[in-house]
């Protein structure tokens, strides 16, 4: 990897939040005496990312995936650890700073409601000083890569909400950021649209070498997008590393689909390895990676075998299966 | 200073154009401030009916006194009112988050947000009322005077700035805040009269303990020779300490700002 335009260092993010007994009493008493604990949002988080990098941040609601994007764009102030982004301290708000990335929030929005969002783009062209012909050049390509040619002068707040996420890019890209925070871009959409976000988000990467944090809850967008994959859970760091390399960390066995010619007892398939699903004639049956050839062979001598199939586990069910395995552990 | 400026020029623009998506709101502001200057009108003659001078006070610089609290707090309306009044209401849905990204001081960006251009015409209703006081007092006012009463308000503009932005800007540490425009009123009201109407003790507190007195009650006195000239140096110095403090609450709230989840 060159060298990296984001460095996060032992990132820590405490919040103050005071516990309340329930009832009115417990509010009354809540005004007098607090008691206080720390959530630990962020819990020591490392890592580095390259120019150019597109990286997917997954974890479940509450994992530290937002805030450490709020920290990475300077609207929170962290509890300790070193952040560095494009040479500069995120927090500390620089004009310079700011003016090379973007945050765009699926759920928050920037564009007047009652006005076309025209009229947002020029006001981000002023805020940002984008020159005239630079300001022109951008938002043509945005449009034709977007298709929203014909919603330009329409009001945002008749917009739909795919057409609006699309406008909101456009006002978070208007000028050229170096860096892209993505915070749940496709949260809401229908198929048809999240896969057009998609696309844009890849050509996007591509044509501008933009660098790309996305965190996202739809596991499509991270598979299909990201080579690379932080996974977030408690505020710590699970994995850092390609995405098919977290069936090889996590997943340790593989998944033989055997359709059966005749029924056979369950019990029998025990012996090969975990049962996970069994409708005749379909049969799923979990095996250690170590062990699948073997168990293959004798599937294939010992049982009315009419079709096999052998598969790596699937992405979505190793992670949930991590993540279940660390509430279990907290 | 010139980015600014265009800054400052283009949200002017986009807050009149997202004013005027809705007719009525222009219509209403004309309606609106006529009839409450008509009230106001018939108050002050009614409390006169009674004596000749009240506190000090004659009828007509009463007039002149409510003809320049309506430019004043119209003149708020204009540049300051709405922006800072939505504060809480950032703070709660997130937005501010997206405001503190921007390569853009932040104060600067959220105070002429939401401009109202269009309350100027209060603004003239309020002029129209000083012009009439004016001529029935039949008083030569000297170009001294004149200049101290415009920079007197000018002073107390910032200073009910001040103030209100530091009160809006406590949502950033309470969450919501839904009562801040109850707040404003309570400030605005007592600056409709001249505060020595309250009593010795209570103006005193209004002038030199909360500054509220130096937002009209001062500048106009200064116009009329009735406080000494040095006091338009205490509406300076309040008026200071108050932007500053805005300013310095404001990026210690921000260092504190634990934004909404999402």
């Amino acid at each position: 990897m060159e060298e990296p335009i984001i460095k996060v260092g032992d990132l820590k993010k405490y919040y103050k939040v005071h516990q309340k007994e329930p009832g009115l009493i417990g509010s009354v008493k809540s005004l007098f005496s607090r008691k206080y604990y720390d959530v630990k949002a962020v819990d020591g988080v490392s890592f580095e990312i390259g120019e150019g990098e597109l990286v997917g941040f997954i974890g479940p609601n509450g994992a530290g995936k937002t805030t450490t994007l709020k920290v990475l764009s300077g609207l929170l102030y962290p509890t300790s650890g070193k952040v560095q982004v494009l040479d500069f301290t995120p927090w500390e708000r620089k004009t310079a700073f700011q003016k090379q990335f973007s945050l765009v929030m699926g759920q928050k929005n920037q564009l007047w409601w009652d006005l076309p969002a025209m009229e947002s783009f020029i006001l981000n062209k002023e805020i940002y000083e984008v020159p005239d012909d630079q300001y022109k050049k951008t938002l043509d390509e945005l449009v034709e890569l977007l298709e929203v040619e014909d919603i330009l002068k329409i009001q945002v707040r008749k917009l739909s909400l795919g057409q609006r996420m699309k406008m909101e890019l456009i006002a978070a890209l208007i000028h050229s950021p170096k860096i892209l925070f993505l915070d749940e871009p496709t949260i809401g959409l229908d198929v048809v649209m999240q896969k057009k976000m998609r696309d844009f988000i890849r050509e996007y990467n591509k044509r501008f070498n933009a660098t790309i944090i996305l965190t996202s809850h739809y596991m499509d967008d991270v598979k299909e997008l990201c080579e690379r994959v932080i996974i977030i859970d408690h505020g710590k760091i699970l994995f850092d590393g390609k995405l098919e390399a977290i069936i090889k960390k996590f997943a340790d066995h593989k998944l033989l689909t055997v359709i059966l010619e005749r029924e056979v007892d369950a019990e029998k398939f025990r012996e090969i390895g975990k049962l996970e699903s069994y409708e005749f004639p379909r049969a799923v049956i979990s095996v250690k990676r170590s062990k699948v050839s073997e168990a293959a062979a004798k599937l294939l001598k010992d049982f009315p075998v009419d079709d096999l199939n052998i598969e790596e586990a699937q992405i979505e069910d190793i992670i949930r299966e991590v993540f279940t395995a660390e509430n279990v552990k907290s | 200073m010139k980015h600014y400026f265009k800054v400052f020029l283009a949200l002017l623009n986009i807050s009149a154009k997202n004013y005027l998506e809705k007719r009525w709101n222009v219509f209403g502001i004309i309606t609106n401030s006529t009839i409450s200057l008509i009230i106001m009108v018939i108050f002050v003659n009614v409390y006169f009916s009674f004596s000749k001078e009240i506190f000090g006070w004659t009828k007509y610089q009463v007039f002149l006194l409510t003809g320049i609290y309506r430019c004043v707090s119209s003149l708020f309306y204009v540049l300051f009112f709405r922006s800072i009044n939505w504060i809480p209401n950032y703070v709660q849905r997130g937005t501010l988050d997206i405001f503190l990204t921007k390569p853009i001081n932040s104060q600067f960006y959220i105070t002429f947000r939401l401009t109202r251009i269009f309350e100027l015409f209060s603004v003239l209703t309020g002029l129209v009322l000083v012009y009439y006081s004016l001529q029935k007092m039949d008083i030569m006012v000297s170009i001294i005077n004149w200049s101290f009463l415009i920079l007197g308000l000018l002073a107390g503009l910032l200073i009910l700035y001040g103030i209100y932005f530091s009160l809006s800007t406590l949502s950033i540490w309470i969450g919501r805040f839904s009562g801040i425009t109850d707040v404003f009123y309570i400030l605005r009201e007592p600056l409709a009269i001249p505060l020595d109407l309250f009593g010795k003790t209570t103006s005193f507190v209004l002038t030199f303990i909360i500054p509220l007195g130096f937002i009209i009650t001062v500048p106009v006195r200064l116009f009329f020779g009735m406080s000494p000239w040095y006091f338009l140096f205490f509406g300076v110095f309040f008026a200071s300490l108050a932007v500053w403090f805005s300013s310095w609450f404001w990026n210690f709230s921000l260092k504190h700002y634990t934004s909404a989840s999402s």
